[in-house]
């Protein structure tokens, strides 16, 4: 690892303090074929989202007559890294798209369409950090957008620890030479965390503490969330008939 | 009033009985929509959403493939439903149809078909159906007098067009799509029928 | 059969017509290409990178490049691969898993018409003969498949090309974010695809003439006005006349699309 300053006057090398997002921009409806589909860009990370269904699922053997499934694909770009990525599924992405098909699944109403398949494909075309969090951010606005009904819109976030210190949101520089990452997905109106992961060292203290920022994280990615949903039927009359 | 809502969204409006799950005493919206309120009465309206069959709507399939005693029919839904009937049909045959029964698990059948001679389908957003038809069809009524075409709407969203200029009553009906909660809509879309002609 | 492929069979007789009696859907003409809409450098960890929207069609194109050796029979050049996936953010036909067919007819055509026009010169991508060359790597991503991903994509590696620059080299390590040039880029190879509905043939399939055609080719023209690669697809045959309508109309088509291309480098 290389010897770093990542902190300096409690600011951070890009200039954010400890508990700053990134700049954030959704776009729902950007995809003419797809059911549903959102465009992000975070600090760095650009995201498509896109969903299809719910539609017939194949083969016949994965239906279930209790409800739908929830499929989600997590996709790096071969041109989003600086290496090229392998344009194979990665041990890495399959493993974030089945946390994050379960994640979904907790929020999605999938027992009302029994039998079928709903399918949630992300792709990262640029990657700086924090890619999982952003590509389910986008795919919740996503199936929004795809009008399936759900208990809620769900943002995903991470905090961090760089140079000892609890921080929201890592960047690339922060996410390579800091001491552990933790991002969760996060249920607002039911006050529940339905994705977490975490790689790194943290007393017991510092977890605690960067749970609670990565919710305070989330919500103000909930707030970007709503906000995209609501621009796209902007020239849309609200009040008065 | 109305304004637009979004999944998860708190709603206190004690007439809201559809698109809305509760937990905890509260209310949330379930879907991305548009809550209506006028006095004593309120509603959300999806802004999109998949068509599911409900039993009693008129809808329009095509026939994707002749079984014994009937056929299977595609309706523009995540379910294909089934079609008891002895006339003969052939694949890719337009059909209008009841929806006679929804089971549990979805096993769909249709009845009181009436088959389509020529003409051309396309889908388009059953949630706004009700705009394309409007009030005492006033709407679809309208298109059909200013195309020359004859139009049948379907409730899953499908819409079979024959004679007449059918690319017009296509590109008039995803305007409406587009522009269905704009208000004033009966009066642009006859400006633009009469406009352009 | 899905919801859609009906459809468009019971579409196709209604297209068909409309074509013969001069109509497109979108008010074209029959030799007419869509809008097109191209934004080069979107993505800053490729070397080179465009978005290219042909109407709703929607393609990106990213270039990589890396440290490899050469081929054998050519030490003294650069390498050159072209990648297109059909993944299904872009289409509900669109499957996950290895490539299919159509993914590498598609792949290959676009690599033809760029290495058949030698636009990227690829002695200059030498290092050390024999050991070290450049390779650069075109991966194509379709987003949004509203009909003709071959022209869209073909457009969109091109453009990425043209805008792509070389990493410093320095002790062995490629500095990336860091440049030294541009590609060395020497022509501005441009597709067109043409359908055969019936007896008719149209430019630029929109997704439901596409999905009516009976047969396609498409030509591939260079700088010099000359076809540089050509591929016929689908069922139909196409007459001599037919053939060579649709060459003269490529060159002719191909202008406008250069020039764009040409004005973002």
């Amino acid at each position: 690892m290389k010897e770093k300053k990542l902190m300096k006057k409690g600011k951070r090398l890009d200039g954010r303090g400890k508990e700053d997002l990134r700049d954030i921009t959704i776009e729902a409806g950007k995809l003419k074929r797809a059911d549903g589909s959102a465009y992000l860009e975070w600090g760095g990370n650009k995201i498509i989202a896109a969903v299809y269904g719910p539609r017939e699922c194949f083969p016949r053997h994965q239906r279930s007559p209790y409800k739908a499934r929830l499929d989600y694909y997590y996709r790096l770009a071969p041109f989003s890294v600086e290496d090229r990525a392998n344009p194979k599924p990665s041990r890495r992405g399959i493993e974030i798209s089945k946390v994050s098909a379960e994640a979904l699944s907790d929020v999605v109403f999938l027992e009302y369409f029994p039998n079928t398949t709903i399918d949630v494909y992300t792709v990262v075309l640029q990657a700086q950090a924090g890619t999982r969090c952003a590509a389910l951010t986008a795919a919740s606005v996503a199936l929004a957008d795809a009008g399936i009904p759900m208990k809620g819109l769900m943002p995903s976030c991470a905090a961090g620890k760089i140079e000892g210190e609890v921080v929201l949101d890592l960047s690339k520089d922060e996410d390579q030479c800091g001491e552990a990452d933790l991002p969760i997905a996060y249920l607002p109106n039911k006050d529940e965390i339905t994705l977490m992961q975490m790689d790194g060292d943290m007393t017991p203290k510092e977890y605690e503490e960067a749970v609670d920022l990565a919710v305070e994280g989330c919500m103000k990615v909930y707030e970007i969330q709503k906000k995209a949903l609501k621009e796209k039927y902007r020239q849309f009359n609200e009040g008065g008939e | 009033m109305k304004k637009i809502v979004v999944p998860g969204e708190e709603i206190e409006d004690e007439n809201v009985r559809t698109h809305v799950y509760r937990d905890n005493g509260k209310k949330y919206s379930m879907i991305h929509g548009v809550l209506y309120k006028t006095e004593g009465y309120s509603k959300i309206i999806p802004l999109t959403h998949r068509y599911m069959p409900k039993e009693g709507d008129t809808v329009i399939g095509i026939v994707e493939s002749v079984k014994y005693g009937g056929c299977i029919v595609k309706l523009n839904a995540p379910y294909d439903a089934f079609l008891e009937t002895r006339e003969d049909y052939e694949i890719g045959d337009v059909v209008s149809a009841k929806v006679e029964s929804v089971s549990e698990v979805k096993d769909i059948k249709l009845g009181n078909e009436r088959k389509f001679h020529g003409g051309e389908v396309f889908d388009i957003d059953p949630s706004k159906i009700k705009r394309i038809i409007g009030k005492k069809a006033s709407m679809v009524t309208m298109i059909k007098e200013k195309t020359g075409s004859k139009i049948f709407v379907g409730q899953n969203g499908r819409v079979w067009v024959k004679d007449g200029d059918i690319e017009k009553v296509e590109e008039v009906m995803r305007k409406i799509e587009r522009e269905a909660h704009e208000t004033g809509l009966t009066e642009k879309i006859e400006n633009y029928l009469t406009g352009d002609k | 059969m899905s919801s859609e492929r009906l459809i468009w069979n019971v579409k196709k007789e209604g297209i068909i017509k409309r074509i013969k009696e001069g109509q497109r859907k979108d008010g074209r003409d029959m030799m007419e290409r869509r809008e097109l809409k191209v934004t080069p450098g979107l993505i800053e960890t490729a070397e080179g990178s465009s978005m290219v929207e042909l109407g709703d069609t929607k393609v990106i194109a990213g270039i990589k490049l890396n440290i490899g050796t050469p081929f054998p029979d050519q030490p003294e050049k650069g390498a050159l691969f072209t990648g297109v996936e059909l993944y299904p953010v872009a289409s509900p036909s669109y499957e996950t898993g290895p490539p299919r067919e159509q993914t590498i007819e598609i792949s290959r055509v676009v690599d033809r018409g760029i290495r058949e026009s030698n636009m990227i010169n690829l002695e200059e991508l030498c290092i050390e003969p024999g050991e070290k060359v450049w390779t650069v790597a075109i991966d194509i991503f379709p987003l949004d498949q509203d009909g003709n991903i071959i022209d869209a994509s073909a457009i969109a590696a091109v453009s990425a090309l043209i805008n792509a620059k070389i990493p410093k080299y320095e002790d062995g390590d490629i500095i990336r974010g860091e440049y030294q040039k541009e590609l060395p880029v020497t022509d501005t190879p441009i597709a067109s695809t043409f359908s055969k509905l019936g007896n008719e043939i149209i430019m630029d399939p929109a997704l439901e003439e596409e999905k009516a055609q009976d047969g396609r080719i498409t030509i591939y023209t260079n700088d010099k006005g000359n076809v540089c690669a050509s591929q016929k697809g689908g069922n139909s045959s196409f007459k001599r006349d037919e053939i060579k309508n649709i060459i003269k109309e490529a060159v002719k088509q191909s202008k406008k699309p250069r020039k764009e291309l040409l004005k973002n480098k």
